[in-house]
């Protein structure tokens, strides 16, 4: 009788614990998101000030983790009993994670980027944001990032510009005047050239890097690549193909940069930071991280402008993030009380004084580049003026990492032939866009 | 009278068939109904994806012809693939055969080897990936090369080299896996009747051909379930090139495996259909080879009744 009892609860057991395991796997956010949800949602249909109940906040910069905090920190200060979970994710992981958490598990606030913002939208999963800020105080290039079908589908966060940062210790030590404004190409490159030597690099010019890396002389040498709504890009262009050259030329012909070998195993970040390398292209969502690891280092660095291209044209491949909501939250209270907090001035200067990134609400952009005397980081929003919106379509998952793995191709070529692989380059991604 | 005097009682009383068959369905039950929710079901949904289109939803085997004749970086994941296979299955059976004949005798501290050697397994993956990408393998900081330049060679670049990098991941996959492996053959190879050995021993038979002759035949089932296993991870094998290249790295082409691939397709392209249609062909793969070495069973895999 007993080994029966025994044996028939070892069943139930296994058979209870084969049923619940799939819903244990998810993200904890989720689990503990939903049991609060069953305790709060009473509480969370009464007034606004008594919003309570937990809510997942995801992105992937760890270097704005405290900014992000600090957002948090002002918004609990109104709304006490609401708790938010930050979750970050590396920027190589976050898309995967996230798509996958499409099917169970979604975080109900988190970042979205131009890149897979048309896919999520076409989803339907991201929470209609037009009534929760007012357009008049955010470049209008930004909002219609993250427009999709008349609505806005997200709360603009901040923009990102692309400039030269240079180590000022080398410079000094080889005897070189600062990089300026006047800079063009042939500046860069002849400064490069004395400056590489005793294990030093001149520049570090990655072939894998879009945004900061081989889009900038396209668009610099007056080329395009993809212009959203044309079903035909420009990879075919000269002065595109003259673009790529150039900046592939930096590392096999002039020799001033490390090999795109070299920085498999050592970033352009590693270089740079450890005073291996005296210039690099750099979006300013890495400046925090920068001055941070410089000062340790003792070695002086400054900002300037990009150089001008060969025809004296000036560009900057510049992007926005946004805040979405997720739209089937079991939170939508509080996650439309958090993202109206945060398309506030309040909570743009909160951000930027973090030092996070640039905060896109109008006239707030001070106090961000306010946390970096001694550091020209102005340079950054003073490109804006030139700066073009780094290229997406509704298919930019697909051909955003087909143009980036056909570029590091030319790489692994002893005789890179860009004109032909920027051909291919044109093909592969007109059929996509043909898709669309 | 005891319990069990008493179910024998009750079986012999012709409700046997009945009571005996209710448990065994239910013991199986939770196993089943988890294959079916988690394997198989999801497997008929894979092959469905894979014959639609993404863009159109048309029902078709357009992603197989894309697949078959549009994609070069397919053909190469194949080659890839195959050779990872190739460097790692032998290499990883014949060393842990070796190692469980070795550990299978009463030398000192026999117990603690089978542990040394069993540890690879409890560690993350990803993490021994890391330590051996970034500690061991690096060119200029890791310390094979320091190692190698104590004897005065200069080691290759073990991660950035592209002719160099699939012997590295090689290195790492066999050195995970020996142990596990090991064990195995260890289990079969005791239970080996000694009284072989000794026979043997009298007649005047040498090791190697006690290893050749009785050893290989009697423990040949084991072996024959550890080569299978081996060859459908090895077929599998994602985490070791996705650890040791980012997918514009130059050494990508060298190291992108079938599973690579996929996942670059899936997740990062957002083509769960094309995706869809190489895990179907990787599947195809597997069941291929396994069927061969099935075929092969006969040969060589010597099963006592």
């Amino acid at each position: 009788m007993k080994k029966h009892i025994l044996s028939l609860l070892l069943a139930l057991t296994c058979a209870a614990s084969t049923l619940l395991l799939p819903a244990c796997s998810g993200p904890s956010g989720a689990s503990s998101a939903a049991s609060q949800a069953k305790q709060s949602s009473a509480a969370s249909k009464a007034s606004e000030d008594n919003l309570s109940g937990e809510i997942t906040f995801a992105f992937w910069d760890a270097n704005q983790q405290s900014g992000m905090q600090a957002l948090i920190d002002a918004y609990t200060a109104k709304h006490p009993k609401v708790k938010i979970n930050i979750s970050v994710t590396p920027w190589d992981q976050y898309w995967q994670v996230l798509g996958a958490a499409t099917k169970g598990g979604m975080p109900d606030v988190f970042w979205m980027h131009s890149n897979n913002f048309v896919d999520y939208a076409k989803k339907g999963i991201l929470m209609d944001c037009t009534d929760l800020f007012d357009k008049a105080n955010f470049p209008e290039g930004l909002s219609k990032v993250f427009q999709w079908e008349g609505k806005q589908l997200g709360v603009p966060k901040d923009f990102d510009t692309v400039a030269l940062v240079y180590n000022k210790t080398l410079f000094d030590k080889a005897g070189l005047a600062y990089p300026n404004d006047t800079w063009d190409w042939n500046t860069l490159l002849d400064n490069a050239k004395k400056l590489t030597k005793d294990g030093v690099y001149g520049f570090c010019a990655p072939g894998n890097e879009d945004q900061s890396g081989y889009l900038i002389p396209i668009y610099q040498a007056g080329g395009y690549t993809v212009k959203m709504g044309e079903k035909k890009s420009g990879y075919a262009d000269s002065k595109s193909i003259q673009g790529v050259q150039w900046w592939i030329d930096l590392q096999k012909k002039y020799k001033v940069s490390p090999t795109q070998e070299q920085m498999t195993e050592m970033s352009q970040h590693d270089y740079f930071k450890g005073g291996k390398a005296a210039m690099v292209f750099l979006g300013s969502w890495e400046i925090k991280g920068y001055i941070d690891a410089m000062k340790e280092l003792g070695q002086e660095f400054d900002i300037t402008v990009l150089p001008k291209g060969p025809t004296g044209t000036r560009a900057t491949i510049y992007n926005g993030l946004t805040y979405a909501g997720y739209k089937d939250t079991k939170q939508p209270e509080i996650v439309k009380s958090f993202l109206t907090f945060l398309g506030t001035k309040e909570a743009a200067e909160v951000m930027g004084k973090s030092g996070a990134a640039i905060p896109a609400f109008n006239g707030t952009q001070d106090s961000w580049y306010n946390n970096f005397p001694g550091h020209n980081v102005k340079a950054y929003p003073d490109m804006i003026r030139y700066g073009v919106q780094y290229p997406f379509s509704i298919t930019k998952a697909e051909w955003g990492a087909e143009e980036k793995s056909l570029i590091a191709e030319l790489y692994t070529q002893k005789n890179p032939d860009v004109a032909a692989q920027m051909k291919k380059i044109q093909q592969t991604v007109d059929s996509y866009l043909a898709k669309e | 009278m005891n319990i069990y005097m008493k179910q024998k009682n009750r079986f012999r009383s012709g409700r046997r068939s009945y009571s005996e068959w209710a448990w065994a369905y239910a013991f199986i039950a939770p196993t089943i109904l988890g294959l079916i929710i988690l394997n198989i079901i999801p497997f008929f949904q894979s092959v469905w994806l894979s014959l639609q289109d993404k863009y159109t939803g048309r029902p078709g085997i357009g992603n197989y012809i894309r697949m078959f004749t549009q994609d070069g970086l397919f053909w190469r994941s194949n080659l890839n693939t195959l050779v990872f296979t190739l460097l790692t299955v032998p290499v990883g059976v014949i060393l842990s055969l070796l190692f469980a004949s070795l550990l299978n005798r009463s030398i000192k501290g026999r117990n603690l080897y089978r542990g040394i050697f069993f540890l690879p397994l409890v560690c993350a993956p990803a993490a021994v990936a890391m330590v051996w990408r970034w500690v061991v393998f690096n060119s200029q900081s890791g310390f094979l090369n320091y190692l190698l330049s104590r004897v005065g060679i200069t080691g290759p670049n073990w991660i950035t080299d592209p002719n160099v990098v699939m012997f590295s991941i090689a290195i790492v996959a066999v050195w995970s896996s020996v142990g596990y492996d090991m064990v195995l053959l260890l289990a079969g190879m005791q239970s080996i009747p000694k009284v072989y050995y000794e026979a043997a021993k009298i007649d005047g038979v040498s090791p190697l051909q006690q290893f050749r002759y009785i050893t290989i035949p009697l423990v040949s089932p084991t072996l024959f379930f550890v080569v299978i296993m081996r060859t459908m991870n090895a077929l599998r094998q994602f985490d070791l090139s996705f650890m040791f290249a980012k997918d514009t790295d130059p050494t990508f082409p060298a190291v992108q495996t079938l599973i690579y691939l996929f996942y670059r397709e899936t997740y990062v392209k957002l083509n769960p259909n094309y995706g869809s249609a190489i895990v179907i062909w990787t599947l195809l793969l597997i069941l291929a080879l396994t069927a061969l070495q099935f075929r092969g069973e006969k040969k060589w895999v010597y099963y006592d009744s």
